[in-house]
């Protein structure tokens, strides 16, 4: 930045340069007067030899390289007059750039937290996750045994250390307060460490603290310590009823410890010693976590990751094989796991769609604007301007435009980033990134990267066209001639913007139209009513089958005799929340276990199908009495009929489902399908049910009630109910199963939600444009439509004309966005998982249909407007 | 270059500068005076040349330029390379020796 000193005194050096020029002048002139010229003589002489001198200051000036600054700064004070003198052509260019500019850095707000932000480790760059994948079985991030967790961690020369983590415990936590389950995580003891991350209070784990008798130690999260220990700093050396263990509390990790893809209340030491039992290397259920030794990087990792599970698939073949392992840096395991990055794709190209609307909307306002500027431009050209000056004068107001843009925008965008907050606030996981999300220093410099774009967009086509009409015809015809609205710019832009909104619009819908299935779908049960709460017998005293059968029998029935609840069952999961079983079927080939066929798996008791409206299709429901000592029994769905024994009748004939004491059962009922993931449909997942007093026990259980009346007026009577019978029982969210489904997928709604609004927003401005121009054109064409009246026309001989190229126009665009937005319900499938979509067609033709009546009417009104002009007052201009 | 070898034997100011190019160069080369001073602003700029306030023989308060390290060095890159090329100018031009 050489020249600033020199720009900021160029004041001083202008005024010396010109004293020097008149010291030299002085000096010839003395010296022709020695020689004895007449003084008026030698002024003339000297003035004459030194030359024009004006010109040779400015050759001067322009050797210090301001004057192209001082051109611009004349340039910028020109642009912001002329928009000043045009309030009202700025204010709308202004408004419709500010709108596309809000809604891009409100979503490019989230891009920055789920996707730029670092997670929370020291240097988290060098911290790997150790995934295990398996491509037959299309497993990309799969989780690693302890068995290989330990061989990795004592074999590997990537890593300065490996640290293992077991998300999925929910623990009972008792006490103070009421009972609840929490979501925690057991680590290894050098966790904390590897991460490199500090406790907000107290300490972390100690090496040795995972042994039994010391590993009773926890750590709280911020949020936990909040809210349940009212943050009490002296929390430290307090103990806490975990699972009816006595646990003692070392520490709280900081607000900002945000757990990558799990959410975490509270850690654990993760005890690693029970896990070498046979068959425990198939129990894949730990992530692993790496720090790369100095020296290190990501290809060697995966290298030594590949051979350390090919050295493991040669140990162990029958738990191993096809297995193989890679690492994912901490930040890009997370982005994976969370799968935003195909929502956040999908929102950032429906935001671009909105901008690249605005700045064709504002292009045709500036070729408009343009057409009544030519003899403004003319004039300026006549006089000198080159093409050059001309064109980054017309760029220059198109910067200014985007600069007012983008400071409007920046507002919005600040009250969209409070909109967002409140939206994603559906889970704890969800809200703890969300209230981090705001306009960061990624967003500020996206906006201005694209306010830059913006302004080239929407200005360089019209700076282009403007400038390059000839002056002298425009100064010859005066000011009605030089019409640019005939022209390829103004046809392609119009057209663009109708496309680029019908691919958006139908994206929008096709994304709604897919949570609307899922959401209001045809489930086989009434998901708003059916009220579902998680308890979990983790007792010790639980341990006993009677109190247990007596607990989960009387919790039942309290619920049951509430008012408003029609019936109340018991059960292992539900829809939404429960898991599968690997299964044999008597009679059929007995495959070894890790081929064996898989399907969803219920263990409950007969009230259960009454709750969820499960008919029985043949056979008959579980009674009372099939309990632990009667004969063993189950009832398959129809799809699992129609899957495992097609074309045979099922009742009958055993199966076996894999627990902890298998053994045979006698299918005595067929089910109809029910809806039971978001994931597969109903016809195509096969269930399986048993009795839950023949099944094992299970930690997790879930009490179940089918409402009549408004669910959420019951869930406390719910909670009571259930403490009426064990005060001491930690009990989950009392919740609909719709309630369920929208905590799953609260997220994908929300962005449905933004897309809608995209689509509308990208509806409406494309319709303003849209009409924008056609009236500007219409208006041109005013002379021509009186001339074809007073001719004896009437208005349905003028407007149609009018109106067809207009409308062809738009009806092409219709069809180039039809086409382009052909693949996109594949396109979402492939991005989404369990995206599907039934009724396509409607949304292809009904939306574009939407949009074609809005340029219709955007193409109507004004024709009709200027066929009503009197014929006399259209040519009194000529 | 003329104006770098000028300056070496002394310090000027403008007018002077002017005279003395032509004076030396047996008024063979006529500077025009104007032209001077872009040439003089843009060897500034590249820090060759130094200006300051000073007197001159008639008692006038006139810009002095005096030369720089930058300026000497920069003139002898110049002065080699224009040597180079008389010496190319002049192979050519000679009628060939061998």
């Amino acid at each position: 930045m050489s020249w600033l000193p020199d720009f900021l005194r160029r004041g001083r050096i202008e005024s010396e340069l010109a004293e020097e020029f008149r010291e030299h002048l002085m000096e010839k002139v003395a010296d022709l007067m020695d020689e004895g010229v007449p003084e008026a003589e030698a002024h003339a002489r000297a003035k004459r030899e030194f030359g024009n001198a004006t010109h040779y200051h400015e050759v001067s000036r322009e050797v210090w390289g301001w004057t192209w600054f001082e051109t611009i700064m004349q340039d910028v004070r020109y642009g912001a007059r002329m928009l000043r003198k045009n309030p009202g052509f700025t204010a709308v260019a202004a408004i419709t750039l500010a709108l596309g500019i809000a809604v891009n850095s409100t979503i490019f707000s989230v891009v920055s937290v789920l996707l730029l932000r670092k997670p929370a480790a020291a240097d988290p760059d060098r911290v790997v996750a150790l995934v295990a994948t398996n491509a037959r079985l299309a497993v990309a991030r799969g989780r690693v045994s302890a068995a290989d967790f330990r061989a990795w961690r004592a074999a590997n020369h990537s890593f300065t250390d490996l640290a293992a983590a077991d998300p999925d415990h929910i623990f009972s936590l008792t006490g103070a307060g009421d009972p609840e389950r929490t979501a925690g995580m057991r680590v290894t003891t050098n966790y904390f460490d590897l991460l490199g991350v500090a406790p907000f209070l107290g300490r972390t784990f100690q090496p040795g603290e995972d042994q039994p008798g010391r590993n009773h130690v926890v750590l709280l999260s911020y949020g936990l310590w909040q809210r349940r220990f009212a943050a009490d700093p002296n929390v430290a050396g307090k103990t806490v009823d975990l699972d009816d263990e006595k646990y003692e509390i070392i520490g709280v990790m900081p607000a900002f410890f945000r757990q990558v893809a799990y959410l975490a209340r509270l850690w654990t030491p993760l005890d690693l010693t029970g896990n070498n039992r046979p068959g425990a290397r198939d129990n894949r259920s730990l992530i692993v976590f790496g720090r790369l030794r100095p020296g290190a990087d990501a290809d060697r990792a995966n290298a030594e990751a590949a051979a350390l599970a090919a050295r493991a698939e040669q140990a162990d073949a029958a738990s191993e094989k096809g297995w193989s392992a890679k690492v994912l840096t901490l930040q890009e395991y997370g982005i994976q796991e969370d799968q935003t990055r195909s929502a956040m794709s999908l929102l950032m190209a429906a935001v671009g769609i909105v901008l690249l609307i605005a700045c064709a909307n504002i292009a045709n306002l500036l070729l408009a604007r343009g057409t009544k500027r030519q003899q403004e431009i003319a004039i300026r050209t006549a006089l000198g301007a080159g093409r050059n000056r001309v064109v980054r004068q017309l760029l220059l107001e198109s910067f200014l435009i985007a600069l007012l843009g983008a400071s409007m925008g920046l507002a919005g965008a600040y009250a969209g980033t409070r909109v967002l907050r409140n939206a994603l606030s559906f889970n704890e996981y969800v809200t703890a990134m969300a209230v981090t999300i705001s306009l960061d220093r990624p967003v500020l410099i996206y906006t201005l990267v694209i306010s830059i774009g913006a302004a080239l967009i929407f200005g360089l086509v019209p700076a282009l066209r403007v400038s390059a009409a000839d002056p002298q015809a425009t100064l010859r015809q005066g000011g009605r001639a030089g019409d640019l609205r005939r022209g390829w710019g103004r046809n392609l832009l119009v057209g663009a913007q109708i496309a680029l909104a019908t691919v958006l619009v139908i994206g929008a819908s096709l994304m709604l139209q897919g949570a609307a299935e899922e959401l209001w779908g045809d489930f086989g049960f009434d998901a708003k009513h059916v009220m579902v709460v998680e308890v979990a017998l983790t007792s010790p005293r639980y341990r006993d089958p009677a109190r247990r059968e007596a607990f989960l029998r009387g919790a039942s029935t309290k619920i049951g005799q509430l008012p408003g609840v029609a019936a109340a069952g018991i059960a292992n999961g539900v829809p939404f929340n429960s898991g599968h079983r690997r299964f044999s079927i008597q009679g059929q080939s007995d495959l070894p276990p890790s081929q064996r066929p898989r399907a969803r798996y219920f263990a409950v008791n007969p009230e259960d199908f009454r709750v969820l409206n499960i008919p029985i299709l043949r056979g008959r429901v579980f009674r009372e009495s099939d309990a632990a000592g009667s004969p063993r029994v189950a009832i398959v769905n129809r799809a699992f009929a129609e899957r495992f024994f097609a074309g045979q009748n099922p009742l009958g004939r055993y199966i076996r489902v894999e627990h902890s004491a298998p053994a045979w059962s006698e299918i005595i009922g067929i089910a109809g399908n029910i809806t039971a993931s978001d994931s597969v449909r109903k016809d195509e997942d096969p269930h399986m049910y048993e009795p839950h007093l023949q099944a094992p026990a299970d930690e997790e259980m879930w009490m179940t009630a089918r409402v009549t009346g408004d669910p959420n007026s019951l869930t406390r009577a719910v909670r009571s109910a259930i403490w009426s019978v064990d005060p001491n029982q930690p009990i989950g969210d009392v919740r609909t199963i719709a309630g369920l489904i929208n905590e799953n997928d609260a997220g994908e709604f929300v962005c449905d939600g933004l897309l809608a609004v995209f689509g509308l927003l990208a509806l409406i401005l494309a319709a303003v444009g849209v009409y924008g121009v056609v009236e500007y054109a219409v208006e041109q064409r005013t002379h021509e439509i009186g001339i074809r009246m007073a001719l004896g026309g009437g208005r349905r001989d003028v407007l149609p004309p009018v109106l067809a190229k207009e409308v062809s126009l738009a009806l092409a665009g219709a069809a180039l966005g039809i086409a382009a937005a052909l693949p996109l319900p594949k396109l979402f499938f492939a991005m989404f998982n369990g995206f599907r979509i039934q009724n396509t067609i409607g949304i292809f033709l009904a939306f574009p249909a939407v949009l074609l009546a809005v340029v219709f009417a955007a193409v109507y009104i004004p024709a009709a407007r200027a066929a009503r002009v009197d014929p006399v007052e259209a040519l009194r201009y000529e | 270059m003329m104006v770098l070898q000028t300056l070496r034997r002394g310090p000027l100011h403008g007018y002077a500068l002017a005279q003395v190019i032509m004076q030396s160069s047996g008024d063979l080369l006529e500077i025009e005076e104007g032209s001077l001073y872009p040439a003089l602003q843009r060897m500034l700029k590249a820090g060759w040349l130094a200006a300051e306030w000073g007197v001159s023989s008639r008692n006038r308060r006139v810009r002095v330029y005096r030369i720089t390290p930058a300026g000497r060095k920069q003139l002898e890159r110049q002065v080699s390379s224009f040597d180079r090329m008389l010496e190319g100018i002049a192979r050519v031009m000679r009628p060939a020796e061998s």
